[in-house]
């Protein structure tokens, strides 16, 4: 139940790339949190040439910057390992170097979380949240 | 200044949201001088400015590929950049 927000600067993404780091992302969140795939969001966006700033100054250099909100009660470790995942494999997508990746990673209450139109359950109650969707919605969406 | 909506009425304003890591400064003291110089800089009142400050713990930031060290340790943190990395940083402003 994340959303993740992929902007990049001075650098370009193919729709094949950005397909790729919308699978990374989603399936190193449910492999580190176990959260189903089909509540993870990516969007993407990137920086107007000259408004990307770093350090006061206009910069040139590529750089991805992953911003990610997922709803709070994990552990650093678990978190840390989310993190060090889609900085890899992100890095390896993009062809850029490590160094070259920001993430930020915020907590947010699920009471503070509305997705697919109702506040989200708690960690370890998405089943039976899930019951509660419209067989529409539910059918629509990828496993 | 961008267009945007507030109270569901079109107008203009400027935003700025900034997320940092755990606190080492005054916050009222940052905020309060965003909002005077940038107020200043775009030509608006400060009544035309919102600015939201979030805390975010160090050990859930990325910044150059690694995670940012406890505030105090940035100076270690940073001998560990690649020199190519390193000389691109602007040292001083402007």
């Amino acid at each position: 139940m994340p959303t993740y927000t992929v902007t990049v600067a001075n650098l370009s993404l193919s729709s094949q790339q950005e397909s790729q780091i919308a699978e990374a992302i989603t399936a190193a969140h449910s492999a580190q949190t176990g959260a189903p795939r089909f509540f993870a969001q990516v969007l993407f966006s990137a920086a107007n040439e000259g408004e990307h700033f770093v350090g006061g100054r206009v910069n040139t250099a590529p750089q991805v910057y992953v911003h990610g909100l997922v709803r709070e009660g994990r552990s650093i470790e678990i978190k840390q390992a989310l993190m060090s995942q889609m900085l890899e494999e992100i890095a390896q997508i993009v062809d850029v170097t490590a160094e070259d990746v920001w993430i930020y990673l915020q907590d947010i209450p699920a009471t503070q979380m509305i997705e697919f139109g109702r506040f989200l359950p708690a960690p370890g109650e998405e089943a039976e949240w899930e019951k509660g969707m419209s067989p529409e919605k539910r059918a629509s969406l990828p496993k | 200044m961008g267009k945007g909506n507030v109270s569901g009425k079109a107008g203009q304003f400027t935003q700025i949201t900034a997320l940092i890591d755990l606190s080492r400064f005054s916050k009222l003291a940052l905020m309060s001088q965003m909002l005077e110089e940038i107020a200043h800089i775009v030509d608006i009142t400060a009544e035309d400015v919102w600015i939201y400050l979030q805390y975010i713990s160090a050990t859930q930031m990325i910044e150059f590929g690694r995670f940012l060290p406890a505030p105090g340790e940035e100076v270690e943190w940073e001998k560990r950049m690649t020199p190519e990395k390193h000389a691109r940083l602007p040292r001083q402003p402007h």
